[in-house]
């Protein structure tokens, strides 16, 4: 302890920046710092950034790959207006409106090597228009530089880029609406140069993985560290990812110039990307989130910024109890959320398109005036949004490639928190009598598919079959892993997502990572209850398409002497195989609970009993929520015709209300 | 206001033969449905979960297997709508037949000669009626439609709803005045022997704007009464739900006397609408 004392007075930089005692939670081998202006009136940015980026590989790189996002939005031909057709959840660009489109442009880049102290090259007018998806010679959203001089392993190159970008009006994520602003995908970030080992790259050589902007996914890029100055007319309201360390303000020497502008300094560390928004009409509430238990000593709090439109300011503790709600969860099951900060920004209706997005320490969720308290979506969107700081900001998987490993964990942890918090039958709608949980929901958006077998969910994005990305990357995902979670237990279940966050937080995990994590726990857990792996389960819900459906189909008794001889018939309709439990009620109130590997497509269990089975039911404690009908699992011989006259009763009142208001008509 | 309130609940056989055939109506789809019901859940146990409450995995599971048997159902409750509206139109002429006959003893035959002889009148007038329920009502929704996109880069969230708001109130006011004016010109019809329907319509409409508060006033308050009963029939529900069988059998007769009670709002408001017109004709 004295020479590690004698060793940092030794160094007094050190010994006085606690922070630089702190290892990095990541590579950090993507910094940034940059420096924009935003002009509300052109709605235009203007930046300037120098990118510092360490080849964490082998290879000698004799190129680089940028994402230019914004550029998606520069023509109705680039691939993301192709895939959406200029419309997404409900909004749409208006293609004869000039200020509706996009773009962002590189006005010069300029390559300094040995962290910007050793030779310089200047790259501008090399990059070139780079189409790896699709071959769309349209899209400009991915730039390749060739360098002169090849970045070596390990070294750390600087890049300067000066940059010019007019933002979309809002009709997907990002962009302006009249004078609210939400400004993400902006600036020229760059690709993820995967080398061997990483995800799925083999061989001697890394490769660029630098993907279009596509419809339906934007997120793969490395962790670094963000500084950002962000300047913008005084009377903005800005919000952005990471911790705001100073704001100055810069009177306007024009008179007729509005009121001067101010310049906010946002320091962000190991995160993936970097947004913000501004707009003069935000109320700011500020909240704290209290860790809970011990760990609060080491200084646990997480300073919440709510940006709420006026008339939504009533329902800002809607937004604080659902997002403390998910911190409190995902602190509890998975691992430490990491961040001193966390901004929520509440979109207007006029940019809903912006809404229910995530960003690093920095989420946009969405409601309207007056929507009632039985229906969740404010809080549904929250907690979602918010579940992307693990799922995507600490565990950065690709999107473009895997979009179901963090959007599906991501709902699959939805439901669970939903459920906890409001209810499990309740907490997504509960008016007027009607009620939806949130796991219940996505479960309904997979199993309610024309085609439960469409398609895989593993496989790009962009390739899987039109309109079913929502179903088959969140909702069946989430259908899936709850059923995981009914096969192996909550508990294991617990232990396999969280060894899976802490083995790979921070880093770039794929479908092979989590399922090797599976396969470590899940078995031995359950005393190899389901084999020596798990992988006939992915096999058959991950990369593949299998229908599970389970019919409880025929109970006979048949009376042998002082007692009965019982067949019960399970049934296995669809073409998933899934080992089921099966529960069986006897007329003495005994139970039984049988087990059936589910393999074939039917079994006959035979039971010499005392008393007579009366119900058996199949998959009592619904473990398999992947199955399509859970009202077949079940048969009874005595059944009650109370749900029958209910329902009964309930259609001939509202017939003859119907008729009544039919005939107050005349 | 309450003399032909009591003549209606003393007509007993009036009502008794109006809520007869809404029953009739209404079981014509109830025991198909129950049947269906039956049937359909294939002695499942699932079915027991909504009985305490709704539980939308059982509703959705049983409606992507059976919403082909129990479509048909919910088409033939449509459309028995669409003829007890017809049969109201018939009904009119015997209902107001009682109401200029308050102290003689009901007769079925009186009332079906009765509801015969303006059947073919008052469907003109049931013509007339929608076609100023569209062309007064209606409108205001389309111009609110139209507002609402004209103005909504300029008004909050809270503005446009109250905007919206305001034009369904038009909405509501034109539809209600004209199907007041409505009940006006039927027993104008059928007081001045009057066949022609537009004009009936006219002249009620004259007689509603010169005595606004006795008329449409009255009407309101009609309906108010009605809105007043649903909202006590959802607190009955709430409070005793259907959650097995004795509680089904009493929301069952809970239901039916609040569909019984609709009947006597609606002959009531006849009754009201005859007297009044009597008084300030």
């Amino acid at each position: 302890m004295k020479s590690l004392c004698l060793l940092l007075l030794s160094f007094p930089a050190f010994a006085f920046s606690p922070a630089s005692l702190t290892p990095p939670l990541s590579p950090r081998n993507a910094n940034y710092e940059i420096d924009v202006s935003l002009d509300p009136a052109t709605k235009r940015l203007t930046g300037r950034q120098t990118l510092r980026w360490r080849n964490t590989s082998n290879d000698l790189i004799t190129e680089l790959q940028f994402h230019l996002y914004l550029n998606a939005f520069s023509n109705d031909k680039s691939t993301f207006m192709r895939e959406s057709g200029g419309q997404l959840r409900g909004t749409y660009i208006d293609k004869n409106d000039k200020l509706a489109w996009g773009s962002i442009e590189l006005l010069s880049t300029r390559l300094t090597h040995d962290n910007g102290n050793g030779p310089a090259e200047n790259l501008s007018g090399k990059a070139q228009f780079i189409q790896p998806d699709d071959s769309n010679l349209d899209d400009r959203t991915v730039i390749s530089i060739p360098l002169a001089t090849p970045v070596r392993p390990g070294e750390t190159v600087a890049i300067d880029m000066a940059f010019r970008a007019k933002l979309p009006r809002i009709f997907a994520r990002t962009g302006f609406s009249r004078d609210y602003f939400l400004v993400g995908q902006w600036f020229p970030k760059i690709g993820v140069y995967e080398s061997p080992g990483t995800r799925y790259q083999t061989g001697t050589r890394g490769r660029w993985n630098c993907h279009q902007f596509h419809a339906h996914s934007e997120f793969y890029a490395d962790y670094g560290v963000y500084d950002v100055r962000i300047t913008a007319p005084n009377e903005y309201v800005i919000g952005a990812t990471g911790q705001l360390q100073a704001e100055t303000k810069t009177r306007n020497q024009s008179r007729n110039a509005g009121s001067g502008t101010k310049t906010l300094r946002y320091h962000a560390e190991d995160v993936v990307d970097f947004a913000w928004t501004a707009s003069p009409h935000f109320e700011v509430v500020d909240d704290v989130w209290k860790r809970p238990g011990p760990r609060q000593a080491a200084g646990g709090n997480v300073n919440i910024r709510l940006l709420m439109q006026p008339e939504h300011r009533a329902q800002a503790d809607r937004h604080l109890y659902a997002v403390k709600a998910a911190l409190a969860y995902f602190d509890r099951v998975l691992g430490r959320y990491p961040f001193s900060t966390l901004t929520i920004v509440d979109p207007p209706l006029h940019g809903s398109g912006s809404a229910g997005m995530e960003y690093p320490t920095f989420i946009t969720a969405g409601t309207s005036w007056g929507i009632p308290s039985g229906l969740r979506a404010p809080e549904m969107v929250t907690i979602h949004e918010f579940g992307h700081q693990y799922f995507m900001q600490q565990l950065a998987s690709n999107e473009f490639e895997e979009a179901w490993l963090d959007e599906g964990f991501n709902q699959y942890f939805e439901g669970r928190i939903m459920n906890e918090t409001y209810g499990a039958r309740s907490s997504q709608v509960d008016w007027f009598g009607y009620r939806m949980g949130d796991l219940e929901s996505s479960r309904d958006s997979y199993v309610r598919l024309d085609n439960p077998a469409i398609s895989p969910s593993f496989g790009n994005t962009w390739q899987l079959p039109d309109g079913y990305y929502g179903e088959l990357t969140y909702f069946k995902t989430a259908t899936w892993l709850r059923t995981l979670e009914g096969l192996v237990g909550r508990k294991t279940m617990d232990e396999i997502m969280r060894t899976y966050f802490q083995r790979w937080q921070f880093r770039h995990p794929n479908a092979d990572n989590f399922i090797a994590i599976v396969n470590e726990i899940a078995p031995a857990r359950t005393s190899f209850r389901y084999g020596q792996d798990m992988n006939w389960f992915f096999d058959q819900v991950l990369y593949g398409d299998k229908v599970c459906d389970y019919e409880l189909f025929k109970i006979r008794n048949n009376k042998q002497g002082s007692g009965y001889r019982s067949t019960i018939q399970v049934m296995r309709r669809g073409d998933a195989q899934m080992p089921v439990d099966v529960l069986v009620h006897f007329d003495d109130g005994k139970e039984l609970m049988l087990f059936w590997d589910g393999k074939a497509r039917t079994h006959t269990f035979t039971l010499n009993q005392k008393a007579e089975v009366v119900w058996a039911t199949v998959d009592p404690k619904q473990k398999l929520y992947i199955d399509t009908n859970f009202n077949n699992n079940s048969l009874t011989l005595q059944p009650s015709s109370a749900p029958a006259a209910k329902y009964a009763a309930k259609m001939l009142f509202w017939v003859q209300n119907w008729m009544q208001w039919l005939a107050w008509l005349f | 206001m309450y003399s032909p309130l009591f003549i209606t609940l003393k007509s007993r056989p009036l009502l008794a033969v109006l809520y007869g055939v809404t029953l009739a109506m209404g079981l014509l789809v109830a025991f198909p449905m129950y049947a269906t019901l039956t049937a359909e859940d294939a002695n499942s146990l699932a079915p027991l979960q909504l009985l305490p409450g709704f539980d939308y995995t059982v509703y959705s599971d049983f409606m992507a297997q059976s919403r082909k048997a129990i479509s048909p159902l919910l088409s033939v409750g449509r459309w028995m709508g669409l003829a007890y509206l017809l049969l109201s139109v018939f009904f009119a002429g015997g209902i107001l037949y009682r109401f200029a006959q308050p102290g003689a003893a009901f007769r079925m035959v009186d009332f079906w000669r009765a509801a015969s002889t303006y059947f073919g009148r008052y469907m003109r007038l049931l013509g007339v009626s929608a076609l100023f329920v569209f062309s007064a009502g209606f409108i205001w929704l389309v111009i609110g439609s139209l507002v609402i996109a004209g103005v909504e880069d300029t008004f909050t969230e809270r503005g446009l709803f109250w905007i919206g708001f305001g034009f369904f109130i038009l909405f509501a006011v034109a539809a209600t005045l004209v199907l007041c004016i409505s009940d006006y010109a039927k027993v104008l019809m059928f007081r001045e022997d009057e066949t022609n329907a537009f004009r009936a319509f006219g002249r009620a409409a004259g007689l509603v704007r010169r005595n606004l508060t006795t008329t449409y006033g009255r009407y309101l308050l009609i309906i108010a009464i009605g809105t007043g009963l649903f909202g006590l029939y959802f607190l009955i529900d709430d409070l005793i739900g259907m959650s097995n069988w004795p509680t089904i059998i009493i929301m069952v007769v809970v239901q039916q006397a609040f569909i019984l009670s609709r009947l006597l709002l609606k002959v009531w408001n006849l009754g009201l609408v005859y007297e009044v017109y009597g008084r300030v004709k």
